[in-house]
């Protein structure tokens, strides 16, 4: 790029009449040129500190995005709270341990309930009267199929 | 940006107070550790949960329990857990042998269908080496739970 057709360029940057390639071809050529050129040394000051301006101007035009993304994040947290609250009631949340192994198997729980509650069931006073040869119908009522 | 400061604030208070009502229903007892999944991890111990709808037998909101077999300081932690949260019992009915905790029900309190008992066992007082421990979460009355055992 030639002194005169940079001049040129320059001109034009300044009248607004450089496409987004133009300016930035020129940007370039300011940058090579520093300290040579009075004139490039103005246009580019003024480049420069027109690209900050414009960066910081994209930045609060960012902010919508943010508020966009806070309150679909505001949205969810509501609506996951809400879903949560009406689901726990009904969670299925139904395991045993035994010697340190999580089992699920119905049979095996149930067992282990059933046993529990006999031993309370025989070993309390106020119970004793009422002593467990009837646990069919906790075994009827622990209906666990389906853990 | 102000209009969105305050939706942000008046969730945040919303979700604060909705996290304070549910630590306040979940009051911190000495049993709990014992009721914990972790704590059944350990091999001496036998542990049931059951909540929600498998549950939801004879108005149980919850069953847990916990049995330890031959760990007497685990047994003996759990029994010393049970008598001090039995102090703050609303109603207990125990029973002692040699000056040691060997049955209690304890109604700890709560609302609805939160209300929760304990049922303590430790048969070790009868020569078998088993402690049990019942915590059960039901809208029902301390009769209606001996009863519901009871059957």
């Amino acid at each position: 790029m030639n002194k005169e057709f940079l001049h040129l360029q320059i001109a034009r940057y300044f009248e607004a009449q450089l496409s987004q390639q133009e300016e930035r071809d020129l940007l370039r050529q300011l940058l090579k040129l520093e300290g040579q050129d009075s004139m490039a040394d103005e246009a580019l000051a003024v480049m420069l500190a027109s690209r900050v301006a414009t960066k910081a101007t994209k930045t609060r035009k960012g902010i919508p995005r943010i508020r966009i993304a806070c309150l679909a994040a505001s949205i969810a947290l509501i609506l996951g709270f809400g879903v949560s609250l009406i689901h726990h009631p009904g969670d299925l949340q139904t395991f045993a341990y035994v010697s340190g192994k999580k089992i699920h198997d119905p049979n095996e729980i149930k067992n282990i309930i059933v046993t529990q509650l006999s031993d309370i069931q025989e070993s309390s006073d106020f119970f004793s009267h009422t002593v467990s040869s009837d646990l069919d119908d906790i075994r009827e009522a622990l209906t666990i199929d389906g853990i | 940006m102000k209009q969105y400061l305050i939706r942000i604030m008046a969730l945040v208070i919303i979700l604060f107070v909705s996290l304070l009502k549910i630590t306040v229903n979940a009051e911190d007892l000495h049993v709990d550790p014992f009721l914990k999944e972790d704590f059944a991890k350990n091999p001496s111990v036998t542990m049931v949960s059951m909540s929600g709808k498998q549950s939801d037998w004879k108005g149980l909101t919850s069953y847990r329990s916990v049995s330890i077999s031959g760990d007497d300081t685990q047994a003996d932690a759990m029994a010393r857990a049970v008598r001090k949260d039995g102090v703050k019992a609303e109603f207990k009915e125990t029973t002692f042998k040699d000056g040691r905790l060997y049955f209690g029900f304890y109604g700890l309190g709560g609302e609805g269908r939160h209300r929760r008992y304990l049922f303590f066992l430790d048969m070790r007082l009868k020569g078998k080496s088993k402690t049990t421990l019942i915590n059960i979460e039901a809208d029902l009355t301390p009769e209606q739970v001996k009863q519901m055992i009871k059957k």
